[in-house]
């Protein structure tokens, strides 16, 4: 497939009367770690469990290297949500069972490497572990496939800094370098390094798209900075600080 | 994928009710063994009306003990398919399953044909355990018990091809029954998601609503059915029938499978596109 | 090994810097074979595609070459070498007298500070 991975056009999401997505278009390709940032509300989440297929747009055409979302996109996707997903009564080695069985792409021999690197024992039952190591798991079993597309829906939310320094690595060591990474975040400044590109998004319609040396060379700012200016809320009362 | 989707539903299944199908066997064993104590006991009594009395107590009990253990099988079993549809795909756990490569209809008929499956091992152990229940009891029990045996076992080498084939599709009958109530269940727990924030209350509502929808249109077409029926054709019909009771509950059994396998495609419909187009996972 | 990054400026252009320092001061020997693109970008904690970037630039200025069996390893090319530690060091000296001047040297007189600091 040649064309880009990611073709979204006026796309539309409303729930009830909240318009979660209001004519968004974006473009992508692949080979990039890009990010998703936005404020809290502005279609973030919306936009990715449109893209895996979890929610049907009211309007509005998706496309995923080439096709609508169906069983060939979930097939190349591999999707972290921002919670468990879990049943808690599978062990460890029953979900690479179960990732292996459903995925071509899942690369268990790598899947165990991590976990044993981890000191993670595959035979524990997933409701027995520690909240962080559920979370780790899971980053274990999405990385470890070699899909075309790596959904991370804030991966390094509510999450220590030497959390987050791992995340962030295993997301380096192990995604597929033919493939693109689009990690959702509102935490700019641990990430903006990790970035190819950045789409700025707000209230359902993507403000800005730009690749992050453009933000670098051209204007000398960091992202973090550059996002601060684009989403900046004026204070009730107006004025300065 | 959808033998391994089913794999895995049976397999989270079974965990729960494996255990609960050995069990109950066991302690309707254990139940019938006590009652029996209680009844050789009552024998030793020497007035008749005395035993007569006793007996019938233990009939009573017997009854309510056979109740019991079919309920408690039922209710168990209803509530496990519930919870494997409502957390399975309703839930977080909808968040892997709805991603897995797989159409929406194999996760649906996955979760149909395992909770079938289940549902009727489920009913075979309730009447395996009554059996165990009755045949470690008091003799009473196990005399009339026999004595029916034998009735039925006389009443089938009398009977024809005909009645074979009827209670052949009895059973399927029986096993497709059970599946249009599973669907009917997960029809009502789809429907129940458009009502936001209120989803549990939604589909209790639903539930109730298909069900007065079912029983408004059976009798509709029970009604229009016996009205257009020509009368001369009705009693050609009705003759024949008459001097062949097996031919009426054929025709009977094969119109209900009919209705019964239309009512499930139309539940699986309704609940595919409702997840297909309208989820919305919390 | 500490990778000191300012978000503010394209980080291709630091990780090259660093690089070269690190290269001329010895971490990385002349005819080495360097990490993997994506071990070093793991590493810093950057996109490899930055890292790749970076990499390109030091094969540019000559201080890395690339081979098809060898890998990427450092230049054993000596005048290079002495050519970019004598380029850093140039820098460093225009920092030195600029930084001066701020304070209200002149130049004699900032390198008379010198002097006077090495006798």
């Amino acid at each position: 497939m040649g064309g880009p991975l990611i073709q979204c056009q006026d796309v539309w999401k409303r729930y009830g009367k909240k318009e979660a997505l209001r004519g968004l278009n974006l473009t992508l390709e692949s080979g990039k770690i890009v990010g998703l940032l936005g404020p809290n509300g502005s279609g973030k989440t919306t936009l990715i469990k449109v893209l895996n297929g979890l929610l049907c747009p009211e309007h509005g055409t998706v496309l995923i290297d080439g096709e609508a979302p169906g069983t060939y996109t979930k097939s190349i996707i591999s999707y972290l949500p921002d919670k468990p997903y879990f049943a808690g009564w599978m062990k460890v080695s029953d979900l690479f069972d179960f990732f292996g069985d459903f995925y071509m792409d899942f690369d268990r021999e790598r899947a165990e490497q991590m976990c044993k690197a981890l000191l993670i024992d595959t035979s524990l039952k997933m409701k027995t572990l520690s909240k962080g190591t559920k979370e780790k798991v899971q980053l274990i079993l999405v990385m470890s496939r070699r899909a075309k597309l790596y959904l991370l829906d804030e991966p390094i939310a509510g999450v220590d800094p030497a959390a987050r320094d791992f995340i962030l690595s295993t997301i380096l060591n192990n995604y597929n370098q033919d493939g693109t990474v689009l990690i959702s975040t509102h935490l700019i400044s641990d990430v903006e390094r990790v970035l190819d590109e950045v789409v700025f998004i707000q209230n359902g319609q993507v403000v800005r798209q730009e690749l992050v040396d453009d933000i670098r060379e051209k204007e000398g700012k960091s992202v973090d900075e550059l996002f601060r200016e684009v989403f900046r809320t004026i204070p009730y009362g107006g004025g300065e600080w | 994928m959808l033998a391994k989707l089913i794999k895995y539903d049976i397999k989270s299944m079974s965990r729960t009710f494996i255990p609960m199908w050995v069990l109950t066997p066991v302690i309707a064993i254990m139940l019938s063994l006590s009652m029996r104590g209680m009844v050789t006991t009552s024998r030793m009594t020497p007035a008749e009306s005395f035993v007569v009395a006793r007996n019938g107590m233990i009939s009573m009990v017997m009854g309510l003990l056979f109740l019991g253990v079919i309920i408690g099988l039922v209710v168990m079993t209803i509530m496990f398919i519930i919870q494997r549809f409502w957390n399975g795909l309703l839930k977080e756990e909808g968040y892997l399953m709805f991603t897995l490569p797989v159409e929406t209809w194999e996760l649906i008929t996955a979760k149909g044909l395992s909770a079938t499956f289940v549902t009727c091992i489920s009913m075979a152990d309730a009447v395996f355990a009554c059996l165990m229940l009755a045949l470690f009891s008091a003799e009473v029990v196990l005399n009339s018990l026999a004595r029916i045996w034998n009735g039925l076992m006389e009443d089938l080498f009398k009977a024809g091809p005909v009645f074979m084939f009827n209670l052949v599709l009895l059973i399927f009958l029986v096993i497709l029954s059970v599946a249009q109530s599973i669907y009917h269940v997960y029809a009502a727990m789809a429907l129940g998601q458009l009502f936001e924030g209120h989803r549990v209350l939604g589909s209790c509502v639903s539930y109730v609503g298909i069900s007065i929808a079912v029983s408004v249109v059976t009798n509709i077409i029970a009604s229009v059915t016996s009205w257009i029926l020509p009368n001369s054709w009705t009693y050609d019909v009705w003759y024949y029938m008459n001097h062949s009771a097996e031919v009426m509950g054929l025709v009977y059994l094969l119109l209900m499978i009919l209705y019964t396998v239309l009512q499930i495609v139309v539940y699986h419909v309704v609940t595919e596109r409702i997840l297909s187009t309208k989820l919305n996972l919390e | 090994m500490e990778w000191k990054l300012d978000d503010n400026r394209p980080i291709w252009i630091q990780l090259q810097e660093q690089l070269t320092r690190k290269i001329l001061a010895g971490w990385y020997h002349a005819g080495e074979k360097l990490p993997s693109v994506r071990d070093l970008a793991t590493e810093a904690g950057v996109n490899p595609n930055t890292m790749q970037r970076a990499l390109a630039a030091l094969d540019s200025a000559g201080l890395t070459v690339t081979n098809r069996t060898m890998g990427r390893t450092v230049t054993e090319d000596q005048i290079i070498l002495e050519g970019m530690r004598a380029s850093l060091a140039e820098g460093i000296i225009e920092q030195f007298f600029d930084s001066a001047a701020e304070l209200g040297y002149t130049k004699e007189q900032a390198m008379e500070l010198l002097k006077r600091r090495e006798s």
